[in-house]
C-alpha cells in the first residue's frame, strides 16, 4: 500500500462510488450512506471528500444529465479509477489479514 | 422541484463562493436534497435544512478550490501603473509634492502622538499579572469632608492575607523615606523606601545581583542599578555597608535590581525592610495623627483576575471583627480597591505615592492625532481627485482599452499606497532625526525603540490602512463609475465631485480653526500664568530645606552667616515651601462679639519673611522682633482670610488657638497682607493666618534667600555656608521660579505639542489649498479669459477665485468657533485664575484662517488673473 492512506470517511465514499457505478454523484452518495449505514452525513462533507479523492486520482468525474427534482442542474457523476479499485482491494485484504489475528472464540468482558 | 427553494441570497453567495466548474453539481445536489426533504419533513423544515446544507458549503475545502489566476492577470498592469504614476508625478510636480509633503507631515506627527499615547497607556503594565494587582485605598472623614487616601493602615495587609486565601501576596511601601545614603565619606542622594520582603512577589523587578530574598533580613538594602552606580561607581556593591540620612543603623547591600522602568507610577532608588507594625484599632483610623503615622501604601495581588468586586464586601466583615461599625461610621472609614493600572490616571488621593498622568491631555493628544490624519486624508482626497480629473483622458483611454472597474480602482489604490509608503519612510526618517527635539518638548521618557512594539505597530498599521482606505474609496469609486465618453472629452469632474470636495474642505477648515483657537486660548492662559502678580516676587529667590534635627541656635547663626554673603539681600525662615503647602489648624476667632471655631491654614515664620518675599502690607503692622509679646499674641492674616472670616476691619480683632494652653496663643490681628499664591493657579488662594514660630526647640525648616548680583557666585557661597554648617548632608536648594514653573510643566508641554500639531495642520491644509487652487485656476482658465475679455480686471478675477475658498472658510468658522468656545471654556474651568475668553480671540482666529486662504490661494489667483486672455481662449 505504500504511503497511500485513506481516512475512514474517504474510504466509505470511495466504496460508495465503486458500488453505485453510473449513479454515483454527491446527493445519491449521501442518501445511500444515510439509508444503509443510518448515519447522518452532510452534503458538503461528501462533496469535499469527492473532490479530494479526485485530486488523489482514485476517482474521475464527468457531467451527467439533469432531472426535474434538481431544478434542471446537471449531475457530476463519479467513476472509480483502476488506482482507486486497487487501493480498495488492498485495504480490504489488509483488514482481513488483521482480522485473522483476532482470536475468534475469546469471550471478553469477564 | 415544484416549490421555490427559499432564500435566494444563500444561493448567490454559494455561486460566488464555489468554483464555476463545481457550482452546478453542488446546486443540483442541494435542490435534490430539498426535494427529498419536502417529501419527508414538509416545506418549512426542508427550507431550513436547505439553508443549513448550503451554508455548510462555505468551508475551506470548497473555498480553496477557487483558482486565483484571475487576479494574477492584473500584475502586468501594475508595472504600467507605476510607470504612469511616476511619469505623471514628473509632469505635475506641485501636486505630487503636496501629496507626499502633506502625508509625511501628518504621519510624522501621528507617529509621535501614537508613541506618546502608547507610552502613557503602558504605565505599570510590565508587571507579571498586572491586572491582578490592586492598591488598597481608604476614605476618612476629615473636618467634615470625605477624603480619599492612597494609604491604608499598616495592620491591614497581614490581617487580610491571613483571612483571604484568594490573595496571592501583599506588600506595603512606607512613604516616610530616606533621602540620602552615605558610603564611607561619600554622600549620595537616593530615595530609600521601606517595603515588605514580599515586594518582589507582587511586582516584577529584574534582579541583576542577589534574589527575591533580598529584603528578608533586617538591615539589608536593595539598590537599583543607577543608585548602585552612583554610590559605588564600578566597585562591587554586594555586601557593602551604608547608612541612611546620617542615622546610626547600618545597612548591607543584599541585591541589585534593574532600574524601575520609566512607565511605573512610583520611582524608588532603594528598598529597605519595613519593620514598623501597628495594631488595627479604632484609634489608628479615627485620629488623623495616628492614621497618617501608622499607615503605608498597600498593594495586593490576587490569585485570579476580577476578584476585587466581591473582595470589598469581604473586607467589611473583616473590619467588623476589629473595629465596630459605629466607630467606623463616625470616622467615615471605608476601604476600596483601585486597579494598579488606574493609579497613574485617576484623580489624586491624599498621601498618594505616585506620579500623575493626565487623562485630559491624553485625550487632547488622541484628538489631535485623529485631526491630523483626517486633515491629511482630506488633503489627499482633494488632491488626488483633482489630479485624476486632470488625467481623465488617461482613465478614458484605459476604459476604452478594456480596463474593468476593479482595475481602475486598483490603479487609484496603488497610487495611494505608493504615496503612503513614501510618506511613511520619510516621516520615520524625520522622526529619527528630530527625536531629541521631541523628547525635550513632549516627554523625556520616550525612547525611539518604543516604536517597535507589536501593539503599537498594529495600531499604526491599522490607522494607515484606514487612511489609505478613506483616501482612495471616493476617488476610486468616481473614476471607476464615470462615463467613458466624458472621460475622453476631458470634461469629467462633474458636480458631485465638487460637492464632496467642498464638504471636505469645510471640514478641513473647521479643524484648523478649532486647533488655532485652542492654541490661542492656551497661549493666552499660559501668558497670564507667567505674568500674573503672585503677591510676592518670585525672581531671584532661592529656598533651602534644612535637614531634620537642625536647632534654633544653629539656624540663627546660619542666617547670620548667609546675610554676610555679599549677594544676599535678605534671609528668612518659614514653615511653608513655595510650591508645597501650608499647615492647617483650628482657631477661634471673634465674630459678632463671640468666639467661633474655624479651620485655617497657618504659617510660622520670622519677622523678616514679608520683606524677603516682597509681600505687601495692606493694613496694620507686621511682626516686630522688638516686642517680645508678639511671639504668642500677634497674628497677621491675608486678604482672603479677612474676606472669608467676614471681618470688615480686621486689625484688633481677637484670635486664639490651642485653648488648652490657656492663653499662650491668644492675641489680636495686627496686620493684613495681600494674598500671595504659593501653589499653582489651578487652586484658589487659601485663607491664611501667620504668626511667629511657636516651638522654640526646632526652627522652621525652609530658608528663603533673596539674592542679587551674580547669581552663580552667590549660590555657590550659600552652598559652602551650608556645607560648613551641616557637613555630610547634601544641600536641597531650589530656585523658587523653577518650583513655580514646574506646576505648569504639563500645560507647557501640552501647549508645545498643541502648537506643533496646529502648525502641522495649518501647513497641511495650506499645502492643500495651494495645490487645489492651482488646479481649479487651471480648470477655470477659459472662464477667466472670457471674463477678462468682457472687461473684468485682475483684482476682480483674483477675488472671484479666492472668494470661493473664503466662502468655505467662513462657513467652516461659523461651525467650528462655537465648538471650540465650548471646548476651551471646559479647559479653562480647571483653573481658579484664568485669562478671560474674549471675542477678540475668535475674531483673530477667523482672520488667521482667511489670511491663510488668501496667502495659499493668492499665488495661483494672481497667476490666473494676470494671464493674457488670448492664450487661454484660443487653446483647445
Amino acid at each position: 500500500m505504500g504511503k497511500e492512506y485513506l481516512g475512514e470517511f474517504e474510504e466509505l465514499v470511495l466504496t460508495m462510488v465503486a458500488g453505485l457505478q453510473e449513479d454515483a454523484y454527491g446527493a445519491a452518495i449521501a442518501d445511500e450512506i444515510e439509508t444503509r449505514l443510518k448515519r447522518e452525513v452532510n452534503l458538503s462533507a461528501v462533496h469535499v471528500t469527492l473532490y479530494r479523492l479526485e485530486d488523489k486520482g482514485y476517482i474521475k468525474s464527468s457531467m451527467g444529465g439533469g432531472t426535474k427534482e434538481r431544478g434542471g442542474r446537471r449531475k457530476r457523476i463519479y467513476t472509480i479509477t483502476s488506482a482507486g479499485m486497487a487501493l480498495l482491494r488492498v485495504m480490504k485484504e489488509t483488514r482481513l489479514e488483521l482480522w485473522k489475528m483476532v482470536p475468534q472464540l475469546k469471550i471478553t468482558g469477564i | 422541484m415544484n416549490v421555490n427553494p427559499g432564500p435566494v441570497w444563500v444561493l448567490s453567495i454559494l455561486r460566488w463562493v464555489c468554483p464555476d466548474e463545481l457550482h452546478e453539481a453542488i446546486e443540483g445536489d442541494l435542490f435534490q436534497r430539498f426535494d427529498k426533504d419536502m417529501k419527508s419533513f414538509g416545506e418549512k423544515r426542508a427550507k431550513r435544512r436547505l439553508l443549513w446544507n448550503a451554508l455548510r458549503f462555505l468551508r475551506g475545502g470548497i473555498l480553496m478550490r477557487n483558482t486565483f489566476s484571475l487576479h494574477m492577470n492584473q500584475w502586468p498592469m501594475f508595472r504600467n501603473y507605476f510607470i504612469t504614476t511616476f511619469r505623471h508625478m514628473g509632469r505635475n510636480k506641485i501636486n505630487a509634492l503636496s501629496k507626499v509633503g502633506g502625508l509625511t507631515l501628518a504621519l510624522f506627527s501621528f507617529l509621535i502622538i501614537s508613541l506618546y499615547v502608547h507610552y502613557q497607556l503602558s504605565f505599570d503594565t510590565y508587571h507579571e499579572g498586572y491586572d491582578r494587582i490592586y492598591r488598597i485605598n481608604t476614605e476618612r472623614k476629615e473636618s467634615g469632608r470625605f477624603e480619599k487616601y492612597g494609604i491604608a493602615p499598616l495592620a491591614l495587609g497581614p490581617l487580610m492575607v491571613g483571612q483571604f486565601p484568594e490573595i496571592e501576596a501583599f506588600t506595603r511601601l512606607d512613604i516616610s523615606n530616606g533621602s540620602h545614603v552615605r558610603y564611607n565619606e561619600k554622600v549620595v542622594s537616593c530615595g530609600v523606601f521601606p517595603a515588605d520582603s514580599s515586594l518582589f512577589d507582587v511586582f516584577s523587578f529584574s534582579f541583576l545581583q542577589g534574589n527575591k530574598d533580598g529584603l528578608k533580613k533586617p538591615g539589608s538594602i536593595v539598590l537599583t542599578r543607577s543608585a548602585s552606580r552612583n554610590i559605588f561607581g564600578d566597585e562591587e556593591p554586594m555586601g557593602k555597608l551604608l547608612t541612611i540620612n546620617n542615622q546610626e543603623e547600618i545597612f548591607t547591600v543584599t541585591a541589585v535590581i534593574d532600574d524601575i522602568p520609566r512607565n511605573s507610577h512610583f520611582r524608588v532608588d532603594a528598598f529597605i525592610p519595613l519593620e514598623r507594625e501597628a495594631l488595627f484599632t479604632a484609634d489608628n483610623i479615627v485620629s488623623p495623627v495616628y492614621f497618617l503615622d501608622r499607615s503605608a501604601v498597600l498593594y495586593v495581588k490576587f490569585r485570579k483576575k476580577n476578584s476585587a468586586g466581591l473582595f470589598e464586601e469581604k473586607i467589611e466583615s473583616l473590619l467588623d471583627r476589629h473595629v465596630n461599625k459605629d466607630e467606623r461610621a463616625k470616622a467615615g472609614f471605608r476601604i476600596f480597591l483601585q486597579p494598579l493600572t488606574d493609579i497613574y490616571f485617576d484623580t489624586a488621593y491624599k498621601y498618594e505615592f505616585t506620579r500623575k498622568g493626565s487623562v485630559l491631555y491624553l485625550y487632547i493628544f488622541i484628538v489631535l492625532g485623529v485631526f491630523l490624519l483626517v486633515v491629511a486624508s482630506i488633503n489627499y482626497i482633494n488632491l488626488s481627485v483633482a489630479d485624476f480629473t486632470g488625467r481623465s483622458r488617461e482613465i478614458g483611454v484605459r476604459k476604452v482599452m478594456g480596463a474593468g472597474r476593479t482595475q481602475i480602482a486598483w490603479q487609484v489604490i496603488l497610487e495611494a499606497l505608493l504615496f503612503c509608503a513614501a510618506a511613511l519612510m520619510l516621516s520615520s526618517l524625520l522622526l529619527y532625526l528630530f527625536f531629541p527635539k521631541v523628547l525635550s518638548v513632549l516627554e523625556p521618557d520616550l525612547r525611539f525603540e518604543m516604536l517597535i512594539d507589536k501593539n503599537l505597530l498594529f495600531a499604526v498599521s491599522l490607522t494607515l490602512f484606514l487612511l489609505i482606505f478613506f483616501s482612495t474609496v471616493f476617488p476610486a469609486y468616481w473614476l471607476a463609475t464615470s462615463h467613458t465618453t466624458q472621460d475622453l472629452k476631458g470634461v469629467s469632474g462633474s458636480v458631485r465631485h465638487t460637492t464632496l470636495g467642498r464638504t471636505l474642505l469645510i471640514a478641513q477648515f473647521a479643524i484648523s480653526a478649532i486647533c488655532i483657537s485652542a492654541t490661542f486660548v492656551i497661549s493666552r492662559q499660559l501668558d497670564f500664568i507667567h505674568t500674573k502678580d503672585l503677591g510676592f516676587d518670585k525672581k531671584n529667590l532661592v529656598v533651602l530645606s534644612m535637614p531634620e534635627g537642625f536647632t534654633v541656635a544653629k539656624m540663627r547663626s546660619f542666617k547670620q552667616q548667609l546675610k554676610s554673603i555679599p549677594g544676599v539681600q535678605a534671609v528668612s525662615n518659614s514653615s511653608f515651601r513655595i510650591g508645597g503647602g501650608y499647615w492647617k489648624d483650628w482657631y477661634e476667632i471673634e465674630s459678632e462679639g463671640e468666639m467661633k471655631p474655624v479651620e485655617l491654614h497657618e504659617v510660622f515664620s520670622d519677622d523678616d519673611l514679608f520683606g524677603t518675599l516682597g509681600i505687601k502690607l495692606l493694613e496694620g503692622r507686621l511682626f516686630n522682633a522688638d516686642y517680645p509679646a508678639d511671639s504668642g499674641a500677634a497674628f497677621v492674616i491675608n486678604e482672603t482670610a479677612a474676606k472669608v472670616l467676614g471681618w470688615k476691619d480686621p486689625v484688633g480683632k481677637r484670635i486664639l488657638t490651642h485653648p488648652e494652653e490657656k492663653g499662650k496663643w491668644e492675641g489680636t490681628v495686627v496686620g493684613v497682607v495681600s494674598d500671595f499664591n504659593i501653589s499653582s493657579l489651578h487652586e484658589k488662594v487659601q485663607p491664611l493666618v501667620m504668626r511667629l514660630p511657636w516651638q522654640r526647640d526646632y526652627p522652621e525648616y525652609f530658608v528663603y534667600v533673596r539674592i542679587s548680583g551674580d547669581e552663580e557666585q552667590t549660590v555657590a557661597a550659600i552652598k559652602s555656608a551650608y556645607n560648613e554648617m551641616v557637613p555630610g548632608y547634601p544641600i536641597d536648594l531650589q530656585y523658587v521660579i523653577d518650583f513655580y514653573n514646574k506646576h505648569y510643566e504639563r500645560e507647557n508641554r501640552a501647549f508645545a505639542s498643541m502648537q506643533f500639531g496646529t502648525t502641522v495642520i495649518i501647513l497641511v491644509s495650506s499645502i492643500g489649498i495651494f495645490s487645489l487652487s492651482v488646479f481649479m485656476s487651471l480648470r477655470r482658465m477659459k472662464e477667466f479669459g472670457i471674463r477678462k475679455v468682457l472687461g473684468a480686471n485682475v483684482f476682480q478675477i483674483m477675488a472671484l477665485h479666492v472668494g470661493y475658498f473664503l466662502r468655505l472658510a467662513l462657513l467652516a468658522n461659523v461651525i467650528a468657533l462655537p465648538v471650540s468656545y465650548w471646548l476651551m471654556k471646559g479647559w479653562l474651568d480647571g483653573f481658579a485664575y484664568r485669562a478671560p475668553l474674549n471675542a477678540m480671540t475668535f475674531v483673530s482666529v477667523m482672520a488667521i484662517s482667511f489670511l491663510l486662504v488668501v496667502v495659499s490661494g493668492g499665488y495661483s489667483a494672481w497667476k490666473a488673473a494676470s494671464m493674457n486672455p488670448v492664450d487661454v481662449i484660443k487653446l483647445q
